[in-house]
């Protein structure tokens, strides 16, 4: 398990939860921190849904303390992109964020993090066919909401 | 981050090889300068834990130097080494990966990961009978970083490498300067002049320098050579 | 789900971490997972060379010929390819210094002593289990005691381990396998020269120069073993 890589998708993670940069690290920071003082280690990946269930609880924690930080900071983003691409991704992202909660979750873990369906139900507490069943119906509402967007697959 | 060295000597038959020598490194590059048998690999070896001190002591933030602890922090490119001739590159990796105690996941993509780091990945497959002198130098390199060492001990690192790779390598050890302790013995006085924060000169055993080296100080050959003694300029080549 | 759009969608969430080195000092204080000491040796057992242990492995063969297949000469012929095995023995368990991966292997944490102790060890065991296997079959093809059998089969292999063990301490190259072999050779044959034209020794009445000398030889293997390994912490 590369220790790196888990921090960055980790970040990600929180990132897309409360959208402050310095906070998303530093929570980032104290979940492995947490992590570890449990004797836990990431060797073999058997424990990363203790890692997600950490950060997203540490993530709850700060966004009650600060609700109103939830806007999706673009702009910081547009300045810096050349190709244009950042519309795409806003619209994509923006899909995203009519989706439920829940089902945003589950598509970012699946198939932004790359999480297996095994650990996903241990971080979410639901049952795999459940997760399976939950995936594609996220699915099929993401490619619904980017079509009204006018985006085809 | 501190590794303290604390009056340190060591004797061969009639020979004082090192002679009570105490230093404190923290992070940085620290570059050993001295002529062959002024004790540099001796000392270096001593700091390394593979030989014993007669008398005195070494130890990085408390852990005494013939601790496994102390081992494990520790990364060391030796002047001259062999390897087990079946080896590829990768192979080679690994095994001492396994034996700095990393498991075999971590050691995989350590081992990847460093291989990038000196340009070595598209050779890894090849046994290392087939590579040229700067690519062992590299790999020994390589293999001196695994397991994230905070103490970097490099005898005569640059030997073999051509100019492309030692600017290569000097940058490197900046940045690894940056992390870590790093300890560095050369002949090649313009290696330690451009990345050294602390130039260390050792003359008979003994510690006859040990400062802050700046860029704008002049030329650092001819400072070594004026402390060394005038009389020993013949015996040296430097490039 | 596609992989087009999976890609769009890692590409829409990829956000750069704000403070590389902060992170890279983060990641060098948390705890650095070890391996045990059993692991450790599973590694060594792992990066052994294949043929010790197929060529030693073929020291069983008797055994699973059966003893329907073993005649009272069998004794002898094991006695003398004997050497063999306590060469095989010793030449991987000094391996390191004899291709000069000694170097790397002294400053790791664990360093060329564990490596060595940890193969002696394993190879020893080994040895120990073959010897254990051939020493009843023998008796039992043989008309001489256990005692005898053990005694006769093992002073050879103590032999040749001794004169290796010294020999890879005094030389440090390519030269000392070569010694050993040579060693072993001349172990062999003179042990099997020894049954053909000296037979009385291996009677009864000298059973306890045999002794003597096996008692003899393990206490000398203990000594080459000890000086080995203390060998391997002042290497200049």
């Amino acid at each position: 398990m590369d220790l790196e890589e888990q921090y960055d998708k980790i970040f990600r993670y929180c990132y897309f939860k409360i959208y402050d940069k310095q906070m998303a690290q530093d929570i980032t920071q104290e979940t492995f921190l947490r992590f570890y003082s449990r004797g836990l280690k990431l060797d073999s990946g058997g424990n990363l849904p203790y890692l997600y269930t950490i950060a997203r609880n540490l993530c709850v924690d700060e966004f009650r303390k600060k609700p109103a930080a939830c806007l999706d900071d673009i702009g910081e983003e547009a300045a810096c992109d050349t190709s244009g691409e950042w519309i795409d991704r806003l619209a994509l992202r923006s899909a995203m964020s009519r989706l439920p909660p829940e089902e945003r979750e589950l598509l970012f873990l699946r198939y932004v993090n790359e999480i297996s369906v095994a650990p996903i139900c241990r971080i979410t507490g639901i049952s795999r066919f459940a997760v399976y069943r939950r995936l594609s119906k996220a699915v099929k509402h993401l490619k619904d909401e980017l079509r009204k967007e006018g985006f085809s697959e | 981050m501190e590794l303290v060295i604390d009056r340190v000597s060591k004797q061969y038959k009639n020979r004082i090889a090192v002679d009570r020598i105490s230093i404190k490194l923290r992070k940085g590059v620290y570059g050993l300068l001295g002529e062959n048998g002024a004790g540099k690999t001796t000392l270096m070896r001593m700091i390394c834990g593979i030989l014993k001190p007669d008398s005195g002591t070494i130890s990085f933030d408390g852990m005494d130097v013939g601790e496994e602890d102390y081992r494990a922090v520790l990364g060391y490119l030796p002047q001259d080494f062999g390897y087990y001739p079946e080896f590829t590159g990768q192979d080679f990796l690994l095994y001492m990966a396994a034996l700095k105690g990393l498991s075999k996941p971590q050691a995989k993509q350590k081992a990847e990961k460093l291989l990038q780091l000196v340009s070595l990945q598209d050779a890894a497959a090849k046994k290392i009978k087939t590579y040229s002198g700067g690519m062992k130098q590299r790999l020994g390199i390589a293999q001196a970083l695994l397991g994230q060492p905070d103490l970097l001990v490099l005898d005569e690192p640059t030997a073999g490498l051509d100019p492309k790779e030692r600017v290569r390598f000097r940058n490197l050890i900046r940045d690894l300067g940056k992390e870590c302790i790093v300890l560095l013995s050369t002949h090649i006085v313009s290696d330690i002049e451009h990345i050294a924060d602390t130039v260390l000169i050792m003359k008979d055993g003994q510690l006859v320098y040990q400062d802050q080296w700046t860029d704008g100080r002049g030329s650092l050959e001819d400072f070594y050579l004026q402390h060394i003694g005038e009389d020993n300029k013949q015996k040296h080549t430097f490039s | 789900m596609n992989r087009h759009l999976q890609q769009a969608l890692q590409k829409a969430y990829k956000i750069p971490i704000p403070d590389q080195q902060e992170k890279a000092r983060f990641m060098r204080t948390l705890p650095r997972s070890r391996i045990s000491t059993w692991q450790f040796i599973l590694t060594q057992i792992a990066y052994f060379r294949k043929w010790t242990l197929v060529l030693s492995m073929l020291f069983l063969l008797p055994a699973l010929l059966g003893a329907r297949h073993i005649d009272p000469d069998t004794l002898w012929i094991i006695s003398s390819l004997i050497p063999f095995l306590g060469l095989l023995a010793v030449a991987e368990s000094t391996r390191s210094a004899v291709v000069g991966m000694q170097e790397f292997e002294m400053s790791t944490r664990f360093s060329l002593k564990s490596v060595i102790l940890a193969k002696m060890s394993v190879l020893g065991i080994l040895d120990i289990l073959i010897l254990c296997c051939l020493i009843p079959l023998c008796h039992v093809s043989s008309n001489i005691s256990l005692l005898q059998t053990g005694l006769y089969l093992l002073a050879p292999y103590l032999l040749t381990v001794n004169i290796s063990l010294c020999l890879t301490r005094r030389l440090h190259s390519g030269e000392a396998i070569y010694s050993c072999m040579f060693t072993a050779v001349l172990v062999s044959t003179g042990s099997w020269l020894l049954h053909l034209t000296a037979d009385f020794i291996y009677q009864l009445s000298y059973l306890h120069w045999w002794i003597l000398l096996s008692v003899f030889l393990t206490g000398r293997m203990m000594q080459e073993i000890y000086r080995t390994v203390r060998q391997t912490e002042e290497y200049v």
